[in-house]
């Protein structure tokens, strides 16, 4: 009588198509987080939201606009405060800093969306966009 | 774009590519593309829609029944089996997309799919 095989037969697990696609999307997440490109745009987006000018001006643009959508007071002079509050914005020297952040960060995203398309055969961010409008667009 | 950033787009890019749901929908394109009835309706009604939008770009009023007939070309292309068939398999693309940018964003903490289609400032 032979011994029986303790050899347990287990069948081959293949990742499917879509649970690769989450750990490759999961790895170029990392990998762009890591990047001087993004950590650059996420201090510069943690210096605007710490400081006290920006925020000043953020509260006043808002009461502006929330009274625009109330319809309380002039509307010509609501519009005007508030393209006169965004340009002392604008002039704030970490603003500019976090625009220009963000304008590098955004070309590094368009690359990569570029070359993933490519690879992909698919426009991959137009397609990855969710829609909001219930269009099914 | 630093090499193994660009490795790993191209990565994700060629997982994408052979995800189910995009093969279903490149055959279905290729279908599509290659079959005359459904070419043939489809460039029609891209050819009717481009001139409507040139008309009323120009400051022109349409009139209903041009609107209408549009929409009833419309239908009847979005109708056509292969096309149908195109379309349905897309919406499954987009699926599997929005899962992957979705994956990338959390990463992120900030919107990949909306900074990589961001218009950039002048």
């Amino acid at each position: 009588m032979s011994t029986p095989s303790t050899k347990i037969d287990l069948p081959v697990i293949s990742m499917t198509g879509d649970a690769k696609v989450t750990q490759a999307a999961q790895s170029l997440g990392k990998l762009l987080a890591e990047t001087p490109e993004y950590q650059a745009f996420l201090q510069a987006l943690k210096d605007i939201n710490h400081d006290l000018d920006v925020q000043k001006l953020s509260a006043k643009i808002r009461e502006h606009d929330t009274a625009l959508q109330w319809g309380r007071g002039n509307v010509l002079e609501h519009q005007g405060e508030m393209k006169t509050l965004q340009a002392q914005m604008e002039s704030i020297p970490l603003v500019q800093t976090y625009h220009t952040a963000e304008q590098i960060f955004v070309r590094l995203c368009q690359e990569i969306d570029r070359v993933v398309s490519e690879n992909a055969g698919v426009e991959f961010a137009s397609h990855a966009r969710k829609s909001g409008c219930g269009c099914g667009g | 774009m630093n090499p193994e950033l660009l490795e790993s787009a191209r990565a994700l890019g060629a997982a994408l590519n052979q995800a189910k749901a995009v093969q279903s929908y490149l055959q279905a394109k290729t279908e599509a593309e290659a079959n005359t009835e459904s070419a043939s309706l489809e460039a029609h009604m891209l050819e009717v829609y481009q001139a409507l939008i040139a008309r009323q770009q120009n400051g022109e009023q349409l009139t209903q029944p041009e609107v209408q007939e549009f929409y009833t070309l419309r239908n009847q292309a979005q109708s056509h089996p292969l096309i149908k068939a195109r379309d349905a398999a897309l919406s499954q693309v987009k699926g599997v997309f929005a899962e992957a940018g979705t994956e990338i964003t959390n990463q992120l903490g900030v919107d990949f799919t909306a900074l990589a289609l961001a218009a950039l400032e002048e």
